[in-house]
């Protein structure tokens, strides 16, 4: 898979007069999981957004392997990145499978019917979070954690090379949890490049290869996780004393001070 | 103390899904046999329609064509504006788009102005007010509530207008839109179908193409953008199709409400499937419903002409009551 480049060339980013993100540069490794990170309002959920190019940069911009990723075509620039966000609808008619079979929009454009080639793809994006037997199951009648885990599934119909998701862990359990970081990193390791906004630190520390960490609007630090996950460096971002310790299996554990 | 609730206010248990082919050959029997009922039907009796009969041909016919082309476009323009407002309850007449199509008309009406097809003076005003709709929603929020709350006064206000051209107005000509605006099949007053029914087809036409887009906005702008909808033009083409449709049922048949609520929302729950299929679904179950209803309207108080609208104001706000309790329970 040869993955396109991500950078982010001193992108900043105004709205109703505040800025939300100033002036962030960078590189986002391919073929390896990254994880924004930071406290509320930080700005993590925005940049995730300007990456997938949802939103267009008040200063600077996006580049998808040099170009500017708003001049992309539509259909190419949803081929390229795939997007998970937080909102999950709450009415669709749809089946299960008619769900993540949305995932194949970006190659069967307005009137494409799917071909098996799609059908297989979608099946096996269903087997991957155990929702084969759900397949005709109606939208309404699924739980939040399966309709996250639906979510998921279309991402991976989507197969584009790069993965931008906003608080995947939202409506899972531990199960699931460990499932989807597992079937992120392999991604990564087969050469996807993968984005995810996290808010809980420890399974950032546990799985991420590499880290942004924001604070008001700034990129505080970028770099593999054991360089930027430092008590002190983390306390000074939440504005909250934190403790950072490896337990006895060497897992990163981290907690926050019962009081400042 | 224990809650009593009647019988249609429980839930529905959960109806099979019908398959591909079985619902539509349902609905297409269905309507057939309707077509065949209606056309040979007198509120005295039935017989076998002769199509040499003058008063089929050109009385029963064209009302009954008239009665498939308004119900096609309103449930089409029904299910459409349900996606685009991610709101199942969103129907032309409730959110005030049907008034803004009928205070265009009323408007040529009343000023003269004969020379504008009556269709695309509807389809102007209907647009207007989709837009406008679509503005006060971005710009003032509240959510699913919000937008029937401001579709509802959205339609007042227009209902308000017409009601004051017809008010002031002595023209008998305007006298006789009383009647069409009630919701009425078959009067002279409307538009003749020669210039709705290309207007509304088109409209359908549109909004079939757009069936895949209405999947992706359901799932909400970021993750459509995602998909690679260009999401303001899939909006704005589906207000502009939308406006189509409404505006020719309209122009033909005055305002008839719930049927672009109803019937989209009964395809949904019985055939379920991605919105192009439920467009095409609600289309043809529109069609056959308001032929149906129309063909009561004109037995239930033989010889006088009920008007069609009134007839689904009986039935649609049930089902409003029904649904809206539905989708309550649902997020609780």
């Amino acid at each position: 898979m040869s993955t396109p480049t991500l950078q982010m060339q001193s992108v900043s980013f105004q709205h109703r007069g505040r800025s939300l993100l100033n002036r962030i540069s960078g590189h986002l490794p391919t073929a390896s999981l990254t994880s924004i990170i930071g406290p509320n309002g930080a700005g993590k959920s925005t940049l995730l957004r300007l990456l997938g190019g949802l939103l267009s940069a008040s200063e600077g911009q996006i580049l998808l392997d040099g170009a500017p990723i708003l001049q992309l075509a539509r259909l190419q620039r949803a081929q390229a990145i795939g997007w998970l966000g937080q909102f999950s609808a709450e009415d669709l008619p749809l089946s299960l499978a008619e769900y993540v079979m949305l995932g194949r929009r970006p190659y069967l454009g307005h009137f494409g019917q799917p071909s098996l080639e799609d059908q297989a793809r979608v099946g096996a994006a269903m087997a991957a979070f155990d929702l084969s037997g759900l397949a005709s199951r109606p939208w309404r009648r699924l739980s939040g954690g399966e309709r996250q885990r639906a979510g998921l599934a279309r991402l991976i119909a989507q197969d584009a090379p790069i993965w931008l998701l906003d608080e995947p862990t939202n409506h899972l359990d531990l199960k699931y949890q460990a499932l989807l970081f597992g079937r992120l990193r392999a991604e990564a390791a087969r050469g996807r490049t993968v984005v995810t906004v996290l808010h809980d630190l420890a399974l950032a520390a546990q799985w991420s290869q590499e880290v942004l960490l924001l604070q008001g609007g700034r990129l505080l630090a970028q770099g593999p996780a054991k360089a930027v996950l430092q008590a002190e460096r983390l306390s000074q971002a939440y504005g909250w004393p934190l403790e950072v310790w490896h337990d006895a299996r060497g897992r990163w554990q981290m907690q926050a001070a019962e009081a400042a | 103390m224990p809650t009593v609730r009647a019988f249609w206010l429980q839930q529905t248990p959960s109806l099979p899904r019908l398959g591909g082919w079985p619902a539509w050959l349902v609905l297409g029997l269905a309507t057939a046999s309707l077509l065949v009922f209606a056309l040979g039907f007198q509120g005295d009796g039935w017989q076998w329609p002769d199509l040499a009969d003058p008063l089929v041909r050109s009385l029963r016919l064209p009302r009954i064509l008239s009665a498939l082309l308004v119900g096609a476009a309103l449930a089409a323009a029904g299910a459409a504006l349900q996606a685009l407002f991610r709101n199942p309850m969103a129907d032309p007449t409730l959110i005030g788009t049907s008034s803004g199509a009928a205070l265009a008309v009323v408007c040529i009406m009343a000023f003269g102005w004969r020379a504008l097809p009556l269709p695309l003076a509807a389809f102007g005003g209907s647009l207007l007010a989709t837009w406008l709709l679509l503005a006060l929603v971005r710009l003032v929020g509240g959510g699913s509530t919000g937008l029937l709350l401001m579709g509802l006064m959205l339609g007042s206000f227009g209902a308000a207008m017409t009601g004051m051209l017809l008010f002031l107005s002595d023209d008998l000509a305007l006298r006789s839109a009383m009647t069409w605006l009630s919701g009425q099949l078959g009067s002279t007053t409307g538009a003749p179908l020669a210039w709705a029914a290309p207007v509304g087809i088109a409209g359908i036409a549109l909004l079939l193409g757009l069936g895949r887009d209405l999947d992706c906005l359901l799932l909400g702008d970021e993750a459509a953008q995602g998909l690679g909808v260009h999401v303001e033009r899939a909006r704005l083409l589906t207000a502009v199709g939308a406006a189509m449709a409404i505006g020719a049922a309209v122009s033909v048949a005055g305002i008839i409400g719930f049927v672009g609520m109803m019937v989209p929302n009964a395809c949904a729950l019985l055939a379920g499937g991605g919105r192009r299929r439920l467009i095409a679904l609600s289309a043809t179950g529109g069609a056959a419903f308001l032929l149906l209803m129309d063909t009561l309207a004109r037995g239930i108080a033989y010889p006088v002409n009920v008007p069609v609208g009134l007839l689904a104001g009986f039935v649609g706000p049930m089902f409003f009551v029904w649904l809206f309790r539905r989708k309550m329970g649902d997020s609780a």
